[in-house]
């Protein structure tokens, strides 16, 4: 299953705060996507489907959590884990 | 804020759908003197009314999934332009939503409650239903009837109003029926109602009430028009009904699509009613979309 790299989730980021208006380029990797008040929750949504359908996951809903998607790292490392079949 | 109502604030953000409960502050801005104790009673009769459910989890959860969905399916309507089903899949949404425990008692139901108060256009709804028709000025009527109960807060407000009025709760869903029975029985209404299991457009008629509450109805029933037709002869002479509709407005069991408040309203005065008060609503950060979802909300009367 190929594993989307943080490069292109901060890309979908940018992407998707754009269209609203909004300039999320310095997002650093770390920082927390909802707190940095850049993407509404629509956004937010077609962020997660981009990011199941990129990688080819399903992701429950007691898995939407700050801990395991808030931030680039986290869905990197959250992607990783659902690589190894660990999530 | 009351504690509720922080509560399930509070818990929404542990979600990466946080953003969600921006709205209360908003509303709490907006009706400073009301919507907060509203919230917070309401949150605190469906904590009542649900005892061994995970609280603020159970609610906030709810609401949450219950946006998720909605928003995968408004991404499916940008690309298509219609909804996912259609009239014909009425019999597959009653077996996979209506009938199904895990979605109903788990978060329909529960998100479709707290929509009313969270989503501003929702709250607004609210707010012209008690305005416009629980206190129209007409005589306080004896029977009620509403049509798709659901959760069963607007039969719940109609019966605080309506003191000595008694109401028949119909819906097709024996989980709405039971989600609505538990709302009604921790506000000490239940005694004063009849529930009726059914499909509204199919069951035989029920004798005529002086009020129908039908929101949220049309656009999830394969025919609006013979949903109509039977509520104008449900409804007593002289009385009011109270119903709803969604214009473009996705849902997974949304089979009937309205494009806009004029061809929703074009329908309902075709099938003999005559409007006396309506609102047209959208959520307000979307009002410069070209077609965002909306809610029609309609006072209406048999014309004559």
């Amino acid at each position: 299953m190929a594993q989307t790299s943080r490069q292109q989730i901060h890309a979908k980021v940018v992407e998707l705060a754009r269209q609203l208006g909004r300039d999320a380029s310095r997002l650093s990797f770390d920082e927390e996507i909802p707190a940095a008040g850049l993407l509404d929750s629509a956004a937010i949504m077609e962020l997660i489907l981009w990011f199941e359908d990129e990688n080819g996951i399903a992701i429950p809903q007691e898995h939407l959590t700050l801990a395991n998607l808030g931030t680039i790292d986290a869905m990197s490392a959250y992607v990783e884990r659902a690589g190894r079949g660990s999530s | 804020m009351n504690d509720l109502v922080r509560d399930f604030r509070e818990e929404l953000k542990k979600s990466i759908f946080g953003c969600l409960g921006e709205p209360i502050g908003e509303l709490e801005n907006r009706f400073p003197e009301t919507f907060s104790q509203d919230f917070e009673e309401h949150l605190g009769l469906l904590r009542r009314a649900f005892p061994d459910r995970p609280w603020p989890s159970w609610a906030a959860e709810g609401f949450i999934r219950f946006n998720r969905e909605i928003l995968r399916e408004e991404k499916q309507f940008r690309q298509s332009g219609e909804y996912s089903a259609r009239p014909e899949d009425f019999d597959r949404i009653l077996e996979d939503t209506y009938d199904n425990a895990d979605v109903m008692q788990r978060y329909y139901l529960v998100g479709l409650y707290c929509s009313c108060f969270v989503w501003p256009h929702h709250y607004e709804i609210l707010s012209f239903y008690r305005e416009a028709f629980l206190n129209a000025d007409r005589r306080e009527p004896e029977t009620l009837s509403e049509w798709g109960v659901g959760h069963g807060l607007f039969s719940l407000l109609a019966l605080r109003r309506w003191r000595r009025a008694r109401a028949v709760l119909a819906d097709i869903s024996r989980h709405s029926l039971s989600f609505s029975e538990a709302i009604l029985t921790a506000a000490g209404c239940m005694g004063r109602c009849v529930a009726r299991i059914g499909d509204v457009t199919k069951e035989p008629e029920a004798p005529p009430a002086d009020r129908i509450i039908c929101g949220e109805l049309l656009e999830h029933v394969p025919e609006p028009e013979v949903l109509l037709d039977r509520m104008r002869r449900g409804l007593r002479p002289g009385g009011l009904a109270y119903l709803t509709g969604a214009v473009n407005a996705p849902q997974s069991d949304h089979v009937s699509l309205f494009r806009s408040p004029r061809e929703l309203i074009a329908l309902v005065e075709q099938r003999g009613f005559q409007i006396v008060r309506q609102l047209a609503v959208c959520h307000p950060k979307r009002k410069s979309e070209p077609n965002p979802p909306m809610v029609v909300a309609m006072v209406v009367e048999t014309a004559n």
